[in-house]
């Protein structure tokens, strides 16, 4: 058949059941129309988030003299956010959330004009367990101590018929488990999480200025200040088999949800969550990932033993250290798929989570289930 | 340094002065941009971001659901490059 037109892939963007049987079978074995897709996925999300920040400014500057103002403009705003709040409160969003922190998804690339002036500082290739204490957790210098962070593309959920809809709106062939334990639902639920763009922005102007009292900060290095480290997130596949056992209890007192926050957060996921993503990156206009993991490691806070266990990590260009609190889990390195990768959990069956990297791809398994059983579905998935 | 990062996101909601600034010089940019890509571009874009259907658009401007997804497609293509050029001027 014929490539599918500009119109109809478009329009799959923002109503994933448009297309028949043989429109989406083609799309999902066609390259040239997965890669059209991709394009049209990303400048629709750009295009969204354009329109978000302009009228987020919109609404906030309602004094500007600018003569160009119309109230025509200014009232398509509240809509507007309103649609945002909708976009971004889904159910999906806790477990594509709780998911994409899972493969930690965030990246740092380059978008626009400025893409010449960056370079890739930090590509993972695989994961590394960090034992920490929870006095350790807490003692992390806040990030937010040390630059801006803007936000200029928001990711966006959608829920998708299945397999080969999912493949067709994130651009890469989805893979999916070939077995699962006994008990686990078979049936899963798909959606696909857009890409999101942001940058951090050093400065040792607000470094200063939110700096402790009694606790001055390291002095941050010229090379850091001001330097822009663009952060990017690429489409991901999320499988969710079963629902979330909050939302087969029905409602409870938020009293009894908050008197356990943990056990609550383990409510909000599905029995199994299955994440694919093609491999994020870094981009710095100049600060390399030692010379700011470096910084970090020196600020009050974090402790010589903790620095100390990072340094010993290995290449921090391509190693994703995952702190995993010693008194709840433990992480371990896995064979999975021909390579390694990191497995936390236990064999308790209270929950446990797989993460690896193949082929420019990152996958997580998660889920209420044994260690060996999450290992097992992951080796299983084709 | 992951969980720093994997807070990053949270400092989105600093305020801060010099991201207030770019935002309004993006929504400038945003308007110069849409009056350049033309009427039925601009409209279709507008509509649609503030939450109208396919169906709706297509009302409003004689079109199929297909035809708004085609213009939907034009319109973002102008305005990112009108966006683009604005840029570099």
């Amino acid at each position: 058949m014929d490539h599918l037109a500009d119109g109809t892939l478009r329009r799959l963007v923002d109503d994933g059941e448009t297309l028949d049987d043989i429109q989406a079978s083609h799309l999902a074995s066609c390259a040239i129309c997965r890669s059209k897709m991709a394009a049209i996925v990303d400048d629709a999300g750009r295009t969204h988030d354009v329109f978000l920040r302009a009228l987020t400014a919109d609404a906030s500057g309602a004094d500007s003299d600018d003569a160009d103002s119309s109230s025509a403009w200014r009232s398509i705003s509240p809509r507007l956010m309103r649609r945002r709040s909708v976009l971004l409160s889904g159910p999906w969003l806790i477990a594509a959330t709780a998911a994409a922190a899972a493969v930690c998804l965030l990246a740092f690339t380059p978008v626009g004009t400025y893409a010449q002036n960056f370079l890739t500082i930090f590509e993972p290739e695989q994961f590394v367990a960090l034992p920490v204490s929870r006095s350790e957790i807490v003692s992390l210098p806040d990030l937010t101590r040390f630059g801006t962070m803007t936000q200029r593309v928001a990711p966006q959920v959608r829920d998708v018929s299945g397999q080969a809809a999912a493949a067709a709106l994130a651009g890469f062939p989805v893979e999916v488990p070939t077995w699962l334990p006994t008990g686990t639902p078979a049936v899963a639920r798909y959606a696909v999480t857009s890409g999101s763009d942001s940058t951090f922005t050093f400065s040792a102007r607000k470094m200063s200025a939110m700096a402790p009292h009694g606790r001055p900060l390291a002095t941050m290095p010229r090379a850091l200040d001001g330097a822009m480290l663009e952060l990017r997130t690429r489409p991901a596949v999320i499988l969710a088999y079963g629902e979330p056992v909050s939302s087969l209890r029905g409602s409870e007192s938020s009293s009894r949800r908050n008197a356990n926050d943990d056990e609550s957060r383990g409510r909000d996921f599905p029995p199994l969550v299955v994440v694919q993503a093609p491999v994020p990156s870094v981009r710095s206009t100049g600060a390399t990932v030692a010379e700011i993991e470096e910084y970090l490691l020196h600020q009050p806070g974090v402790s010589p033993a903790l620095a100390a266990q990072i340094r010993a990590i290995g290449d921090p260009a391509t190693t994703v250290p995952i702190p995993i609190p010693i008194d709840r889990a433990f992480g371990q390195r896995v064979r999975v798929q021909g390579v390694d990768g990191l497995g936390i959990g236990d064999d308790t069956g209270v929950g446990g989570i797989v993460i690896w990297q193949r082929n420019g791809m990152i996958y997580g398994v998660a889920g209420q289930l044994r260690q060996r059983d999450i290992l097992a579905i992951a080796e299983s998935m084709r | 340094m992951a969980d720093a990062i994997a807070a990053a996101p949270a400092a989105a909601h600093v305020p801060d002065p010099a991201a207030a600034i770019a935002d309004a010089e993006l929504r400038d940019r945003v308007r110069f941009a849409l009056t350049r890509i033309g009427k039925r571009h601009a409209a279709a874009l507008a509509m649609r971001h503030a939450g109208l259907s396919y169906a709706e658009v297509g009302a409003a401007l004689a079109l199929n659901a297909n035809q708004v997804g085609a213009l939907l497609r034009r319109a973002e293509l102008a305005l990112k490059k009108e966006l683009e050029n604005g840029s570099s001027r």
